[in-house]
């Protein structure tokens, strides 16, 4: 999957995030996306995953030469982000179990076991345990977990890394890192100077530039 | 068609689920219906009145059972924050329908219910010979309610401005419902003889909010078509 920004502005009322962005984000590789708070790293993210519409411009998905758009885009790719949450009052593995049928996933007992080996945790702490009940580090992790089950060909992380400890993180890395060397692109939003170690790319929102 | 069929469920499950361990929805609106009837109840004190006025009262009930439970569907999920995982791992359509198909069989559960109470609290004067009418009448109705509060719901949480968007849209979208199937009611409760014809009304409204939350859904769901 290949993902161009051409001449992308995006505006509220009383702001500009951006203004004519030119950027193609290429499969294989892991870009940073790195700015300062308000520099708009999840608008960008947002735009990536088709979740906004830029105020002027495209952003075009391309699957080899075919552009794909809507529900054909949405589900090539898997997202993690602070602002989305799992159902509190669902134990985790029906969290997880109804993400992947959503994405038409039917996921057996081995397979939520082998994601819950993946993502660290360990199936007696989390399978009958509410969402709501788990640690924001072990919620953190059953959402990478859905995203996992996923299978996306594109990855979008925002601050994936948050609320996780060092183990967490360097699992976080490692997967992705499997993913791209598998030809996923992988788009992270972070600050953390890290992570920025394992980007292939890195996009700095501060002054828009690409710095490779 | 298969897909969209198992996913649908998917999501009905997950809400039946979620209701069933959050009790507060539907208790409340079991809680405002048995208030309502009670109050009418003692009000009329259980004495013969007029058909119109019944049959205003009996679908007053249900309208406003329907209201204090539909506008969460979609609330709950924009306040805690999983609005945007159904965006980013559901369909739209499948998360309307299934959302749809619970809060239809939740309200047709407790119409059933509200329809027993009436009959029981205004005893003989609601002459039910024409059973099978007064349900097809309840089910098109309750459906209609429902499936339009579902998409209003939806349209208000994807609305950048959601105070009171809900309760200014929901009068203009559900009286060409409630209308129709209030006036057969009436007549039920008459016991004027009429044909099927008189549930054709609340059946085109309900092909038509579906066939419209079809096509229109997708559009309202994500911001990038």
């Amino acid at each position: 999957m290949e993902i161009i920004f051409e001449n992308v502005s995006l505006s509220f009322p009383d702001k500009t995030i951006f203004s004519s962005l030119n950027i193609n984000l290429s499969p294989g590789k892991i870009i940073q996306v790195v700015g300062e708070n308000g520099s708009g790293k999840s608008t960008f993210l947002n735009l990536a995953a088709h979740l906004i519409r830029p105020t002027s411009g495209k952003v075009m998905a391309f699957c080899g030469k075919k552009e794909l758009n809507g529900e054909a885009y949405r589900k090539k790719i898997a997202m993690l982000s602070p602002n989305m949450q799992l159902y509190d009052n669902l134990t985790a593995k029906e969290n997880l179990k109804f993400f992947s049928k959503l994405r038409g996933e039917s996921l057996d007992c081995n397979e939520i076991a082998k994601l819950w080996e993946r993502v660290g945790l360990r199936e007696e702490n989390v399978r009958h345990k509410y969402a709501g009940k788990l640690s924001t580090g072990m919620s953190q992790r059953v959402k990478f977990a859905v995203f996992l089950a996923a299978k996306a060909d594109v990855w979008i992380l925002d601050e994936p890394s948050a609320n996780l400890d060092d183990k967490g993180r360097s699992m976080i890395i490692k997967e992705t890192k499997k993913a791209t060397q598998n030809g996923a692109l992988a788009l992270w939003a972070t600050n953390d100077e890290r992570e920025r170690n394992a980007a292939d790319e890195i996009i700095d929102l501060s002054n828009i530039d690409r710095v490779s | 068609m298969k897909s969209l069929i198992c996913q649908t469920l998917t999501v009905f499950r997950k809400e039946t689920v979620a209701a069933a361990r959050f009790k507060g929805a539907w208790l409340t609106m079991l809680m405002f219906s048995l208030t309502a009837l009670s109050l009418t109840s003692f009000v009329f004190k259980g004495t013969a009145t007029d058909s119109a006025i019944l049959s205003a009262i009996y679908w007053i009930i249900i309208f406003f059972s329907a209201m204090t439970s539909v506008d969460r569907l979609f609330m709950e999920e924009e306040f805690s924050g999983t609005i945007q995982m159904l965006k980013v791992y559901g369909g739209a359509i499948p998360i309307l329908f299934g959302k749809m198909l619970y809060g239809f069989l939740l309200l047709l559960i407790l119409s059933i219910i509200i329809t027993f109470l009436f009959v029981l609290l205004f005893d003989g004067n609601i002459p039910l010979e024409n059973a099978v009418f007064f349900f097809a009448n309840l089910i098109l109705g309750v459906f209609g309610l429902s499936a339009a509060g579902a998409f209003l719901a939806a349209l208000s949480a994807s609305a950048k401005v959601k105070s009171g968007l809900f309760a200014v849209l929901m009068l203009p979208v559900m009286l060409p419902v409630l209308l129709p199937v209030t006036e057969v009611t009436t007549k039920i409760f008459e016991g004027v003889a009429f044909g099927v014809s008189a549930l054709i009304p609340a059946l085109l409204y309900d092909l038509v909010l579906m066939l419209a939350s079809s096509l229109l859904f997708d559009y309202i769901w994500y911001d990038d078509l």
